[in-house]
């Protein structure tokens, strides 16, 4: 009687009657190999060749060597993760004596600091999550430490802070990790392929595992499950998004920086209304305490302009993205020049809000300054120190009349000077003058200021001994 | 027929393995030989191409950044696009020789689901919602470590033509054919989709920290990459993510 042909339940292939392994696959006829789904497709769902056992026999083999690739991966994330907060901390604790020794306001590059804090930070949380999620997403993580990696010797060559060991180390380690990028795919690709090899915890004894059997439906059913979870998740999280980007532009919409318009109309409304030069100034970004501020105030308070001003009346604005640059006529016109009596103010958006950037004013008008002058020469020459002192303006007088009271003295000029006459006289821009004297083979010198009504004297040079 | 050299049991001509002793025959062992070497010599100038598409343009990103600080910023831009896009060529290159192969295995090549003309809406759409994320992040996130005021602070002056042209039309077509174009082919040789989409997202992120805000600037790229990988993705084209990319960065402009 002769005997059946034997067919393969795992290729289908038809053996001999006397064979006990299929000659196409490999497999031991002797035993069910009914195959499951996981092993017929591969991660893309497309239909697969029936493994054949030698190629199973050499994964299997190469899995055991290359796991250990993945093993190492995640070895070296929780040690530079480590080395992160080691890091952090190192910085947290500079950072902290540091301010107990100078004070907390003086610690500069403070800003610099807390950047450099959530970087590392940033860093840490990366390398740990990648420690962590490794042996799921070999082929991602070992990306993100390559080019991570790569990043950083970038970083390392152009400063030019590292030895030539270093180089060599970091460059070697950068040539590693891109090879173990390989080492993970080939990984990644074996776990898909067969679905008993893991890099988790092996669960079950691989004794007890049987091709097919229970443990493998139960798998393949997770897998499903997890599949159509992954399915719900995905659409639910798409349209979270959707809805948190609507969201976010409705935001934006409601809080989208206030047009020039408002800072522009306030300007003007207090300019016109007489407020005090401060009130002015504080819409620069400092205020009217910051440099830009006090040179406000210092050619208001010249012009007499502190608490009440010729009214001014928007001519012209020239607006681009982030600055905007206005042209005031001012008072009721009138004058020969006319450009003299415009007033130009420029604003410029910062973040969420507008400044004031600069304010030019139109040329001062001072009165005559030979009158000026004579006085102070009339002064100089009389007795006593009072005349020229109520010459000064009042800032300089406090500033420097102990100095010049005390020079004075000691060259014997306090009650009696030598006398001058013919100035040198120079008017200069912006309401400001020079008048110098010939005197002991030398010159004294003084400068003069318009404020508000009259010259003020706001320097002055004695000839050198 | 011819016998086993193990167990002397006869086999078929074509039989890959002994029926009796399950011994592979030579020619069997030869074959699998050489198909995991060629596996391998793929997988191999795979990861060269996508090394080459990171390294490129981080090295030279780097060095435009900390090394030319007192270049004009239109040479970086230069400099930067220009190695990108040779990094994208070399890659391509390389991966040319294993097309044929790759086309052979797969059966037939990718076929696009949204290939019609309405994925550029759905295109124009992620772009918006890819910024919108950004500008959140970045306007509650990564400004409150980097925003400092002072009078010396230089305001954003008006960009020009050139500066337009290079953030809203170069970079997102060198970008994402580096990302979504080189480094997907090479990764997609690696791995299967989901690995590329998060792998090229990734290496999107990575490239925008060059410029020193490293794992500040990781977050909303890394979102950014994962919606324009979907849009490659689902299309089986560059261009649309090029679409949501160039949308993405001209309301960073305009905004």
């Amino acid at each position: 009687m002769k005997s059946l042909p034997r067919l393969c339940s795992h290729c289908d292939h038809v053996n001999p009657s006397t064979a006990r392994f299929c000659e196409s696959c490999g497999f031991g006829l002797d035993r069910d190999f009914s195959t499951s789904d996981d092993s017929r497709s591969d991660a893309d769902g497309a239909s697969a060749k029936p493994e054949d056992r030698a190629a199973k026999a050499h994964a299997r083999r190469e899995f055991a060597r290359i796991k250990q690739v993945v093993f190492r991966l995640r070895s070296l994330y929780w040690v530079i993760a480590a080395l992160d907060v080691v890091y952090l901390l190192l910085i947290l604790t500079i950072l902290k004596r540091t301010a107990e020794l100078v004070g907390e306001e003086a610690v500069e590059g403070a800003d610099f600091a807390w950047i450099l804090i959530a970087i590392l930070g940033g860093l840490a949380v990366i390398h740990a999550i990648g420690a962590i999620f490794v042996t799921r997403a070999p082929v991602v993580w070992a990306i993100v430490l390559a080019s991570l990696q790569t990043l950083w010797l970038g970083i390392l060559v152009v400063s030019g802070d590292g030895s030539i060991v270093e180089y060599f180390v970091q460059g070697l380690l950068t040539v590693i990790l891109w090879a173990a990028v390989g080492q993970a795919s080939r990984a990644q690709q074996l776990l898909e392929e067969n679905p008993e090899f893991e890099l988790q915890r092996q669960r079950m004894d691989r004794d007890r595992h049987v091709d097919g059997g229970v443990a493998d439906n139960v798998r393949s059913r997770r897998k499903r499950g997890a599949e159509r979870k992954r399915h719900s998740a995905l659409l639910v999280g798409a349209l979270s998004v959707a809805v948190l980007g609507i969201g976010v532009l409705g935001v934006w919409w409601a809080t989208r920086p206030p047009s020039a318009d408002t800072i522009v109309e306030a300007f003007t409304e207090r300019w016109n209304d007489g407020k005090p030069v401060g009130e002015l100034a504080a819409y620069f970004v400092r205020g009217p305490e910051s440099g830009p501020g006090l040179g406000m105030t210092e050619a208001f308070t010249r012009r007499g302009w502190e608490s009440s001003r010729p009214n001014v009346s928007e001519v012209d604005r020239e607006e681009s993205d982030h600055s905007v640059l206005v042209t005031y006529r001012l008072g009721d016109g009138g004058a020969a020049d006319a450009d003299a009596q415009r007033v130009r103010a420029s604003f410029a958006a910062l973040g969420d809000r507008w400044i004031l950037t600069g304010v030019d004013l139109p040329e001062l008008e001072v009165g005559p300054l030979d009158p000026a002058v004579r006085d102070f020469e009339a002064a100089w020459n009389g007795n006593g120190p009072d005349a020229i002192f109520a010459m000064m303006e009042a800032g300089f007088r406090d500033a420097k009349q102990e100095t010049f009271r005390r020079v004075m003295q000691k060259r014997e000029w306090f009650e009696k000077r030598p006398r001058i006459a013919d100035a040198t006289v120079s008017l200069q821009r912006n309401g400001r003058a020079r008048a110098a004297w010939e005197l002991e083979g030398d010159e004294l010198s003084v400068k003069l200021e318009w404020w508000k009504s009259e010259w003020k004297v706001v320097g002055l040079r004695l000839p050198s001994r | 027929m011819t016998s086993c050299p193990r167990c002397g049991a006869t086999r078929a001509p074509s039989a890959n393995y002994c029926p009796s002793c399950g011994t592979p025959t030579l020619a069997h062992k030869r074959q699998h030989r050489e198909r995991t070497n060629a596996d391998r010599s793929r997988r191999r100038t795979a990861v060269l191409a996508l090394a080459i598409t990171v390294i490129g343009p981080l090295v030279v990103g780097v060095l435009a950044y900390r090394g030319m600080e007192d270049a004009a910023e239109w040479t970086q831009d230069v400099a930067i696009f220009s190695v990108s896009i040779a990094s994208a060529w070399f890659a391509y290159h390389l991966l040319r020789r294993d097309r044929a192969q790759d086309a052979m295995d797969a059966g037939q090549p990718e076929r696009s689901k949204l290939a019609g003309a309405w994925v550029y809406p759905v295109a124009i759409l992620t772009g918006l919602m890819t910024w919108s994320i950004a500008w959140l992040y970045v306007r509650y996130g990564y400004q409150a470590f980097v925003t400092t005021v002072s009078d010396d602070a230089a305001l954003p002056p008006a960009m020009t033509i050139w500066e337009i042209a290079a953030i809203v039309v170069i970079a997102p077509i060198v970008e994402e054919v580096l990302c979504r174009g080189a480094a997907w082919d090479a990764l997609r040789r690696l791995a299967g989709r989901r690995t590329t989409l998060l792998g090229t997202a990734a290496i999107f992120a990575i490239l925008h920290g060059m410029n020193g805000g490293v794992s500040l600037e990781l977050p909303h790229r890394f979102v950014g990459g994962v919606a324009f990988g979907c849009l490659r993705l689902v299309s089986g084209s560059v261009r649309p993510s090029i679409v949501a990319h160039a949308v993405h960065n001209a309301l960073a402009v305009i905004v």
